[in-house]
């Protein structure tokens, strides 16, 4: 009999071994958008926008409808940027998870007390932007730290708490915030949203491409296997151009890329390199007045920077008890999705699966 | 002294030389004589707020000031400011029946206030209905709340109110009140979006009133901009913004903010808009306003078309003091930008200068000492000191204002101190005296920054490092992390028979007392911790023992459980002297009988161990230990990081002296009691090489045991063996140490 037992007990143990020691099940990828802009055209996504949108089955789009930051005069914090021209669930034909940025200064300044009255704000303006659109999942951003973490976790709390059950709550997670865990913390949600860009100083003159580069983003998710909560990826789509003038950074001028027909008046511009121009006179670019000696350096993300990534990124993403993974391109617009075949970004979805 | 380790400030609010918010600029925006709003537009946007709000109020004296004059000064601003923007409807309505009946008495809501009682008296019905149709207009015009569902504007009710005004406006004599009545119809139609509306009510009503000198009119235009910027009129909007910029100091800012031109085409057609070569110039002064702005070439067609310009004297300062955050002191301050960066300025710098040369010759400009004073100071963020000087020694009997002279002492200020080098003998210290004690010196906080700054640089390059750190940071900073160069080369100078005046204020401590005790302090816990004993012992026997003696410890005792800020109570204490001095006899002892050496190691051990980052004498070896550094010790560094402070903060982690004596006891005893102790103690120190090492995972603040490799449990394992296990100290230590108790258990 215990002959027995112990060859079931070497069967079970082979088993365990083979399931667990081979490859995780794959998982379900879904992906999503973010947008992010703070006006909503009244003719709509263009006709470009929306083919992707249905090629590529689109599940979500992140929308940003408005920021919360600290108002000095109230001593409370208030809604800015709000996105206007967007009135009704109809307006996207896409399910959409409305997305807060709030300031940092907001829960330095906001005292705990006032958190509850932030929270029940929030919602309520949530409420009035959507038109009492219903949504699975809300989702906040800020780009908390170490002094503010405390408040900000807080009133996530209050806001899981003021949530209907069946809505979930998401944070985005910056790369800072996932290298250093131990000390920002994690939020207290039911799932992040790795925003896998911005990985260098903006204003390193050094900097070659702020937006993403494999190997900066490397030494950022050396903690990503054990942070302790699910995570979504959010990738970078977009371009850019950082004007340093004395070099220095004075704006960013987005969209932007090098492959824009106005970046070809060789009066104007000239082309230092594949990403630098050297403005040549005084001009008006882009709604932007730039001096003559100003330097544009265009930052985008090429396909296969967006494949190492996701390259880097599978294995941390693969022991996470999570069976669907959404993947939000950042973000939504014509000019970022016309640097990619509907294709590309499928693979990229394969890749993470 | 410093041995009183526990006066060391706490490392925030220590100086911080290379904290770059610690900015300071010589210039002063307070010489030019223009009004405060023209000035504020320029300023930092982070302030931009409550210019806002201090503009709103401004909007309000501006026309109350309006109504005053309209009445001959009769009533007082209190007054008017009731009436026109707090009395209520039913007061207004009370008033509004005095004015017009007989004999009846002003309402006893309004009987003192003596602008009611004017129009009482003057029968100012027009006044009045005004007044009453205005308050009708207010709720349709007011801002929407921050939070909420917005209520959507009745815009029929506006619509109303615009044909009301429209029927009013015909039938009004005064003019001032007519003025008034379009203003509320075209802002009512602003806030209804109705922008058509409003660019009609412009063209219909305004040839009727533009002769009127009234800051209405700005308030009107302001309005068209809005509307002609909805309608995609852009290069119009800008104009008219540029308009109300120029006239209307409490609209300016709004206007700011609202001027946007994209294009060079929409550039061109504003300009060609411009009537007049100050409204042209007033477009250069806007756009080289922007905060980020290389404002040279706009201020170049600024002068050519308006060269009295105040904006191109406002202009001059924010540019000088954008070049001034750059290159000040370029040559002796650490920088504060990349070397591209300054770079750039330097080659900006050049043309700025030349510009502002051509404009202090040519002498057109409306100040033109203050261009003289500019060049002057342009020359000393150029680095040519010596020129800079000259050129203010020509401006200085043109200066007729105190302000500008004392703007023009500042700078010079700070071309002496550039201009410094070492004094090498009475005449050079003398030099140096004279700056500190100038008025114009001691009159700006940051000259004493400056000039440290500048000495810093003079002690460096002269090899005196100690007096070089010493300009810039203190001896708490020194502290930190002794570095024993530093301490030698400013114990040098304590003993220097001749210090110069800058020498002594340095390294004086009290009106009577020099730092060498404390230099002679730092020395000899930086060899302590060295485990130097002899050499430590000859520095503090230089000390004299009733300063040594206000810091004593007794760090040879036990304590089971680590606890750094638990005082141990004992009778016996020793200063750091006597505490070397007892530790060179236990190790005679130890030597001289060695069958009681066992005890003396232990004890050894134990002094190192206490004296530790781990021990509640810490302070014997360390004059700052943060609790901070534990999160950092899987680093294996003993130097961690300390915002502001050069050398960082040492920690003494080290406990391979107190490892190799409690190995020593246990080996040299027989006593199986002592033997278990040192055991522990050995042990002790081998967690805290775990903790030390990469292989530690574990983090404080977890609630989990931590995953010890074996290589660090020897003697933990050593201690859990037959010869240990049956000591009482072992059933003490299990009792008392959850920690070895869990190993004990696996």
């Amino acid at each position: 009999m215990s002959q027995i037992r112990k060859k079931e007990n070497i069967l079970l143990t082979y088993l365990f071994c083979v399931f667990s020691c081979s490859n995780p099940p794959p998982k379900t990828v879904l992906p999503a958008f973010y947008y992010w802009k703070t006006t909503f055209p009244a003719s709509g996504l263009t006709h470009f926008e929306k083919d992707i949108l249905n090629k590529i089955n689109n599940k979500n789009i992140y929308v940003k409808i408005f920021d919360v930051d600290w108002d000095e005069a109230t001593h409370f914090p208030k809604p800015v940027g709000e996105l206007m021209g967007f009135h009704s669930k109809d307006t996207l034909f896409q399910p959409i998870i409305p997305t807060i940025f709030i300031t940092n200064r907001t829960f330095l300044h906001t005292p705990k007390t006032d958190l509850d009255k932030l929270a029940t704000l929030i919602l309520q303006q949530v409420d009035f932007k959507l038109a009492k659109t219903p949504f699975q999942e809300i989702q906040f951003d800020c780009d908390w730290n170490e002094s503010s973490k405390n408040n900000y976790f807080e009133f996530l709390k209050i806001i899981k708490l003021k949530l209907l059950k069946n809505i979930q709550l998401s944070a985005t997670i910056r790369l800072h915030q996932i290298k250093f865990y131990e000390k920002t913390g994690v939020p207290p949600v039911d799932k992040g949203m790795l925003m896998c860009y911005n990985v260098s100083d903006l204003d390193a003159p050094e900097s070659v491409n702020s937006v993403s580069e494999p190997a900066a983003l490397k030494s950022y998710l050396k903690n990503a296997r054990k942070y302790p909560l699910n995570l979504d990826v959010a990738l970078p789509i977009f371009a850019w151009g950082v004007v340093l003038r004395n070099a220095q950074v004075v704006k960013l001028i987005h969209p932007l890329r090098t492959d824009d027909a106005d970046l070809n008046n060789n009066t104007v511009f000239l082309k230092k390199n594949n990403h630098y121009f050297e403005i040549l006179q005084n001009t008006y670019f882009k709604g932007h007045f730039l001096y003559k000696d100003d330097v544009i350096r265009v930052e985008a993300v090429p396909l296969e920077t967006l494949r190492e990534t996701t390259k880097l990124l599978k294995p941390l993403l693969e022991n996470k008890r999570q069976d669907t993974l959404t993947v939000a391109f950042f973000h939504l617009d014509s000019t970022n999705l016309k640097a990619y075949r509907y294709e590309d970004l499928q693979n990229i979805l394969f890749d993470l699966r | 002294m410093i041995t009183r380790a526990n006066a060391v400030t706490p490392p925030s609010c220590m100086s911080d030389p290379t904290d770059t918010t610690r900015w300071y600029s010589f210039v002063s925006q307070n010489i030019i004589n223009i009004p405060s709003d023209m000035r504020s537009y320029l300023m930092d946007t982070r302030k931009l707020a409550d210019y806002y709000e201090s503009q709103m109020y401004r909007q309000e004296v501006d026309n109350i000031d309006e109504w005053r004059g309209r009445f001959c000064s009769i009533p007082d601003t209190a007054a008017i400011r009731y009436i026109v923007y707090a009395a209520g409807v039913d007061e207004l309505e009370d008033l509004h029946q005095a004015a017009s009946s007989k004999n009846p008495d002003i309402s006893y809501r309004l009987e003192g206030n003596r602008f009611a009682q004017v129009l009482k008296e003057n029968r100012c019905v027009e006044t009045i209905d005004y007044l009453l149709f205005a308050k009708a207009c207010e709720p349709h015009v007011l801002a929407q709340p921050n939070w909420g569902n917005r209520q959507t504007r009745d815009f029929a009710a506006m619509a109303a109110l615009i044909k009301r005004g429209r029927e009013e406006f015909r039938v009004t004599k005064s003019v001032f009140i007519k003025h008034r009545y379009a203003y509320q119809m075209i802002r009512l139609a602003h806030y209804a979006k109705d922008y058509a509306s409003v660019l009609a009510l412009c063209e219909e009503l305004m040839p009727k009133l533009e002769r009127i000198q009234s800051i209405i009119n700005y308030w009107i235009i302001g309005h068209k901009a809005g509307a002609l910027l909805q309608t995609g009129k852009r290069a119009e909007a800008a104009y008219h913004y540029s308009l109300v910029f120029r006239h209307c100091p409490s609209k300016r800012e709004s206007a700011y903010r609202s001027f946007d031109i994209r294009t060079a085409e929409e550039w061109k057609s504003c300009l060609n808009l411009c009537q007049n070569n100050e409204q042209r110039a007033t477009l250069y002064g806007i756009r080289a306003a922007s905060p980020a702005s290389r404002s040279l070439e706009d201020m170049k067609s600024l002068y050519q078309l308006e060269p009295k310009s105040s904006t191109l004297e406002l202009l001059l300062l924010r540019e000088t003091a954008k070049l001034e955050k750059i290159l000040l002191g370029k040559d002796f301050r650490a920088p504060r930008y990349p070397q591209p960066a300054r770079e750039k300025a330097a080659q900006y710098l050049l043309d700025f200068r030349d510009f502002v040369h051509q404009c202090s010759q040519e002498g057109t400009v409306k100040t033109p000492v203050l261009w003289q004073i500019a060049e002057g100071y342009l020359t000393v963020l150029a680095g040519d000191y010596y020129h800079a000087r000259v050129l203010f020694e020509k401006a200085r009997p043109l200066v007729t204002d105190g302000l500008v002279l004392e703007q023009l002492e500042t700078f010079d200020m700070a071309a002496r101190i550039g201009l410094m080098t070492l004094p090498k003998d009475v005449e050079g210290n003398k030099a140096w005296q004279e700056i500190r004690t100038s008025p114009y010196y001691n009159a700006h906080t940051a000259f004493e920054r400056f000039f440290r700054e500048k000495a810093g640089n003079l002690y460096r390059k002269a090899g005196m490092k100690g007096m070089s750190y010493f300009c810039d940071y203190g001896l708490e900073d020194l502290a930190l992390n002794p570095q024993a160069e530093l301490v030698d080369d400013m114990l040098a100078v304590c003993k220097k028979p001749n210090m110069s005046s800058f020498e002594r204020e340095l390294v004086l401590e009290t009106q009577r007392q020099n730092i060498e005790q404390d230099l002679l302090d730092i020395k000899g816990t930086d060899f302590l911790r060295k485990y130097q004993l002899e050499a430590a012992l000859q520095c503090f026997q230089q000390i004299p023992p009733a300063s040594l003696k206000q810091v004593m410890f007794n760090p040879f005792t036990e304590r089971i459980k680590d606890c750094v800020r638990c005082s141990v109570a004992d009778s016996v204490l020793y200063d750091k002297a006597q505490l070397i001095q007892k530790i060179l006899d236990l190790e005679f002892q130890a030597r001289a009988t060695p069958d009681e050496a066992a005890k003396q190691y232990y004890l050894i051990g134990l002094a190192y161990y206490n004296m530790s980052y781990f021990g509640h004498c810490y302070k014997a070896m360390d004059f700052y230990r943060s609790g901070a550094s534990w999160y950092s010790m899987h680093s294996g560094k003993d130097v961690f990081e300390k915002r502001g402070r050069p050398n960082g903060n040492h920690e003494n982690l080290d406990l391979s002296q107190a490892l190799k004596y409690f190995e020593m006891a246990r080996k040299a005893t027989r006593d199986p009691e002592l033997g278990a102790k040192s055991a522990f103690w050995a042990a002790k120190c081998d967690l805290v090489s775990f903790y030390r090492s990469p292989d530690n995972q574990y983090r404080i603040g977890s609630r989990t045991i931590p995953r010890i490799s074996s290589k660090y449990l020897r003697y933990y394992d050593l201690l859990n063996s037959g010869y240990y296990n049956k000591t009482i100290f072992y059933t003490e230590v299990v009792k008392e140490c959850k920690f070895f108790a869990y190993y004990a258990r696996r």
